[in-house]
């Protein structure tokens, strides 16, 4: 009953937010820098991440999700994934990357509470990445700015192959959907569908 | 450049010119957020009867916020509380409250003498002229560093620094120095 209304909310917000989701599938991964932190010598740095650096020539599965430090995202999301990605390597993926609307110091802080290990964390702290995939919503309704609509995506060599979008895409959704972007529904596409790699 | 001013009992110390002090208290409230995500609007933070310390700081986990911002008013809050009759220290950061709230366990500890407030679309920050954008550094739209007294809703004294790196004049001495000297 209650997922009833959440999800009807989500609809009605669907409906006056007015978003349409953009299939990615297909194209490129947008171009962009991200503003890493690396430990080097015993202090931090700077280190610029292209897209290419990340994404050209290998295989990399990607899940965005809204907050780092926030419930679903801590305790669900990211560690499901950390835990799983001995699994990814064997269906043919080199990478497993996490992205958030957040700078590098909160991904890195967030990252070390939660004891990660084996996901790389991607700073989007000015939203150029979630922008240009055309996932980035409003969220002030649940004290944010505007972040990332959760997802997680395939991508080839820089091109999406797959992505699996959390339903009800809107702005200030008063919901926060968390079933199709999660690491099982990704290995049980990549185990069925072994050609796309 | 400097400028200390006294006049109409306001002392104002900025590292660049200013003539006037922002308005905290629009007639519109701006909503803000304490860590346990409870909405704090400016109408709340700047009532009536209340003195209030408040500084801002470009983000959560940073190394000049976390090394020595922070620790500055953590180290003074009970002597401007008890000695200068502050009502309020309070941090704000463009920030959501799940990351503040992280931040606060981490800086803070225990400590509940600082109140750390989420700014989460830096309209707050914006709406008193001291947002930045700090998109090269990939954090986007945030606060500036700077530090205020607020005695009964106006600002009576602001502190800003030129750079978001810099920590030269928007510590606790020197709120504590314009605290003595509005005496």
């Amino acid at each position: 009953m209650i997922r009833t209304s959440v999800l009807l909310l989500c609809i009605l917000g669907l409906i006056y937010a007015k978003k349409n989701i953009v299939n990615k599938e297909g194209e490129s991964v947008p171009q962009t820098v991200f503003k890493t932190r690396v430990k080097e010598g015993g202090s931090f740095i700077w280190k610029d991440l292209s897209t290419d650096d990340v994404f050209k020539g290998k295989n990399v599965v990607l899940f965005s999700l809204p907050g780092a430090f926030t419930p679903t995202c801590s305790s669900k999301h990211l560690p499901t994934y950390d835990s799983k990605v001995s699994e990814f390597k064997k269906q043919g993926i080199d990478t497993v990357a996490c992205m958030s609307v957040n700078d590098a110091f909160v991904m890195n802080a967030w990252g070390k509470e939660l004891g990660v290990k084996d996901v790389l964390l991607l700073p989007d702290g000015s939203a150029h990445f979630t922008h240009a995939m055309g996932m980035l919503v409003e969220k002030q309704n649940l004290g944010f700015g505007s972040r990332s609509w959760r997802y997680s995506m395939l991508v080839k060599d820089g091109k999406i192959v797959k992505q699996f979008v959390e339903p009800g895409f809107s702005d200030n959704c008063a919901d926060d959907p968390y079933e199709v972007s999660d690491p099982d529904t990704m290995l049980n596409y990549l185990k069925e569908n072994k050609d796309e790699l | 450049m400097i400028r200390q001013l006294a006049s109409n009992r306001a002392i104002f110390s900025i590292a660049r010119y200013s003539t006037t002090f922002p308005n905290v208290v629009p007639t519109e409230p701006i909503t803000m957020y304490d860590t346990q995500r409870n909405k704090v609007t400016t109408s709340d933070l700047f009532a009536k009867g209340k003195k209030v310390v408040l500084f801002g700081i470009p983000g959560a986990f940073t190394p000049v916020c976390t090394n020595k911002h922070v620790p500055s008013f953590l180290e003074k809050a009970k002597d401007l509380k008890g000695k200068h009759g502050i009502t309020d220290v309070a941090c704000v950061s463009v920030n959501d409250a799940f990351v503040m709230k992280a931040w606060q366990d981490q800086v803070a500890k225990e400590s509940e003498d600082v109140l750390f407030l989420a700014d989460p679309s830096g309209q707050f920050v914006k709406s008193i002229d001291l947002n930045i954008d700090l998109t090269n550094a990939g954090l986007g739209p945030r606060s500036k560093r700077f530090s205020m007294i607020v005695d009964d809703g106006k600002v009576v004294a602001l502190n800003v620094e030129d750079s978001p790196g810099d920590f030269k004049n928007t510590g606790a001495d020197k709120i504590i120095e314009q605290l003595t000297e509005l005496k």
